[in-house]
């Protein structure tokens, strides 16, 4: 298909959104390109940046009246800015960000018109992806399914989110393909489009920029590091006392990794069944690019079991091996629980609180955690 | 091994694997590229060597003669060092995608039978009389096993092509040499599946954490639509079929069971899953035994069935040297090898074919007698 000029300015990625500043006479070297601060789109840019780092979302608002072209440049000269942090969390925050408002769109456009939406969404998929995202309108058993996806593909978008609904067990599954509903597939865009401008924007990193873009990164690595809690709060990866799996796991979160759902839960819950305090467990998190901490407190809570709930029990050995999460070395030495391994390295007491799994299974429908959350 | 074993024993073992591995050196099975594998060799001393590469199929071959493992294992996965001792170092370039279905899973009614306790004093314990101290399990092996087995690679085979949308061409099936079926997919599409995907194909294979509501929200209304269901919502109500008699529609099925809807479907998900060990799918940093390669538990081979409905395990993995072999054998239920059955014995000294021998040996209950000059053997 191809697309509208409208369109190109909500796919400021695509090659083709490229071709349309050229086609409009806009330079695409780095000095001409920002003539500096002054021009509209390098303000709407540093406000795009700010907004997907230190704010984790972008508000539509701010793009809202602007020519499609300005819209474009905005994003070239944030994903600038953001690269030119050099910080790894930043960026994948600033991707996701982007990412997010890429799926707000998709979803108004599906509202408005199904049929325009699916082939935009499948466009999207092939352009940015290289993924076929076909058509269908299949019925299958009560439900009508829209779209479909390979496996392959699909098990590579879905492979971070909670398994008990992204899961292919949680989808019909036939000669190959995984079967979705049109708002389906916009989510697990989402994926995919934020890994994609991560590589991006890390690949577009200018190694000596214009000053002001200098100062304008330097400036928005400070607000960053305002915006977020103490990491010095966070309990260390390094600690001893830790298994090698929950080691593993807080070094990731360290980097900036965006973990799957399910290490998420298991973190969490390791980390209140051993007793640290609340406020620390959040600062773990706080690393992560998709990081909100009204939500991660709540959630944090709900697992302690201090929203009128029961204490959530930490996962076994055996449930995290099955899960790839298992991370075992010499030493483990036969124990069966994350929990036991903390309970012998302090010297066989007790963890401060807290239990095993057996009573709150995390696993449990309906009692999960949503997955964009922690 | 499943007993501890005496010089002699080991001795007999070396020289028949020392045998088979030469008289089929030149048609070993070896791993699709050899390069990027990790090779393991159990040795009979009882240590694991990993962390073993092999550039080409003759430096392979050269090391099975050579040290004469008593097992051989390769990986699943490919990599770009694979010598290195440090897992994170070896750069992994993508994996085979394999599954385990050990027929202990499965508990077949035969395992009951033949299945049992060796204990240190020299008793023997059935299975139903539970475990003591000093005791230790002795798995056995008959056509039944194999044959739930077989059964539970057929309906494996039928999700994976008809599912997930495998070519028949790139489906590889071994039995393991004892009680067990390996099937491994080499499927360019699927080679790349980090551990959390591969979760992903297990747990839909296996329906560990599957959601009933999920496939009642997907049982239609009308027995018009019931030919639109497909994959796991499709075997899901067929089996709903058998059991309740009826076309296994919403309100049908409403109607039967009132609103135990959800273990209705639970017990048809019991009777359809596909009981694999889920950690050998997930594990992308494991070794596999080598097809072709000799069984420690058995002295049978693992087999390459590329025909699983006509393959005879019990006959063709059998690939020992059938020359007698004079053996004390403590307890032994009946076994069924190459078409023979042998036994049941009990403190009995005979002479058997070297293939059984070695069964009864592997397994910890049968002792080499040795002739008055010092050799083992007849």
């Amino acid at each position: 298909m191809s697309f509208g000029e409208e369109e190109l300015g909500d796919l400021p990625f695509l090659q083709e959104a490229g071709d349309l500043l050229v086609r409009r006479g806009y330079a695409l070297s780095l000095s001409e390109l920002a003539g500096g601060p002054g021009e509209p789109y390098v303000e709407l840019g540093l406000r795009r940046a700010r907004a997907g780092v230190v704010d984790g979302r972008l508000d539509p608002g701010i793009l809202r009246g602007a020519p499609p072209e300005h819209r474009i440049l905005s994003f070239v000269i944030a994903a600038l800015i953001v690269g030119a942090t050099g910080n790894a969390y930043a960026i994948r925050r600033f991707a996701l960000a982007e990412a997010r408002h890429l799926e707000g769109l998709l979803r108004d456009r599906a509202r408005a018109n199904r049929g325009d939406a699916r082939t935009l969404v499948s466009a999207i998929y092939s352009k940015v992806l290289g993924m076929r995202l076909e058509p269908v309108d299949r019925l299958i058993g009560a439900e009508l399914f829209e779209v479909r996806l390979g496996l392959s593909g699909y098990l590579l978008l879905s492979s971070s989110l909670d398994p008990s609904k992204w899961g292919i067990v949680a989808r019909v599954v036939d000669g190959g393909y995984v079967y979705m509903k049109l708002e389906e597939s916009i989510r697990l865009l989402r994926e995919g489009v934020a890994k994609h401008l991560e590589r991006r924007v890390l690949s577009a990193r200018v190694t000596s920029p214009p000053e002001w873009l200098a100062a304008a990164a330097a400036e928005l690595s400070r607000e960053l590091a305002r915006a977020r809690p103490a990491e010095s709060a966070a309990p260390p990866a390094s600690s001893g006392e830790y298994p090698p799996c929950v080691r593993s796991l807080l070094r990731r979160l360290e980097s900036g990794e965006n973990l799957p759902h399910f290490a998420r839960f298991f973190l969490a819950a390791f980390l209140v069944n051993a007793g640290v305090p609340l406020d620390e467990i959040v600062a773990a998190f706080s690393r992560s690019p998709d990081f909100n901490e009204r939500i991660t407190r709540y959630q944090v809570e709900h697992i302690a079991g201090a929203r009128g709930g029961k204490r959530y029990s930490v996962p076994s050995c055996a449930k995290l091996e099955a899960l790839g999460l298992c991370a075992r070395d010499a030493t483990c030495d036969g124990v069966r629980s994350p929990l036991a391994y903390l309970r012998r390295r302090r010297g066989g007491g007790q963890p401060r609180t807290g239990g095993e799994e057996g009573g709150g299974r995390p696993g449990r429908r309906g009692d999960r955690i949503p997955e964009d959350e922690l | 091994m499943e007993g501890g074993l005496g010089e002699g024993e080991i001795e007999f073992l070396r020289t028949s694997y020392r045998e088979y591995y030469y008289r089929s050196s030149s048609s070993l099975w070896i791993p699709p590229r050899l390069e990027s594998r990790e090779i393991g060799f159990l040795t009979f001393e009882g240590h694991f060597k990993r962390h073993m590469r092999a550039g080409t199929p003759g430096e392979l071959v050269g090391a099975v003669l050579r040290e004469v493992p008593w097992g051989i294992f390769y990986s699943v996965s490919y990599y770009e060092d694979p010598g290195n001792p440090d897992m994170d170092e070896k750069g992994w370039l993508g994996a085979d995608l394999a599954f385990d279905i050990d027929v202990k899973d499965l508990h077949p009614a035969c395992m009951d039978a033949h299945d049992f306790y060796a204990c240190a004093d020299g008793s023997v314990r059935p299975l139903s009389d539970g475990a003591l101290p000093g005791c230790r399990r002795v798995d056995w092996v008959c056509p039944s096993c194999v044959e739930a087995g077989r059964r539970e690679v057929l309906r494996l085979l039928d999700l994976l092509q008809r599912d997930l949308g495998v070519r028949p061409d790139s489906i590889s099936i071994y039995y393991s040499g004892h009680r067990g079926f390996h099937v491994h997919v080499e499927d360019e599409g699927l080679r790349d599946l980090g551990r959390e995907a591969r979760a992903q194909v297990a747990d839909y294979v296996s329906l560990s954490s599957y959601d009933p509501a999920f496939f009642a929200r997907l049982l239609p209304i009308s027995e018009g639509h019931l030919g639109t269901l497909v994959g796991w919502p499709a075997r899901v109500a067929e089996a709903l079929r058998a059991k309740y008699g009826v076309p296994p529609t919403r309100p049908a099925l409403e109607a039967l069971v009132g609103g135990d809807l959800r273990a209705a479907i639970d017990a048809a998900v019991a009777a359809v899953r596909v009981r694999i060990d889920p950690q050998v799918t997930v594990d992308i940093s494991r070794i596999f035994r080598m097809p072709t390669s000799l069984n420690e538990k058995t002295g049978m081979s693992k087999l390459p069935c590329a025909d699983i409905v006509a393959c005879d395990p019990l006959t063709e993995a059998a690939v020992l040297s059938e020359e007698p072999v004079k053996v004390e054998v403590s307890y032994a239920p009946k076994l069924q090898l190459k078409g023979y059955t042998y036994g049941p014995y009990r403190r009995s000294t005979l002479k058997l074919p070297g293939f059984v021998a070695a069964f009864l040996v592997s397994k910890g209950v049968a002792k080499i007698v040795k002739s008055r000059g010092g050799a083992s053997g007849p």
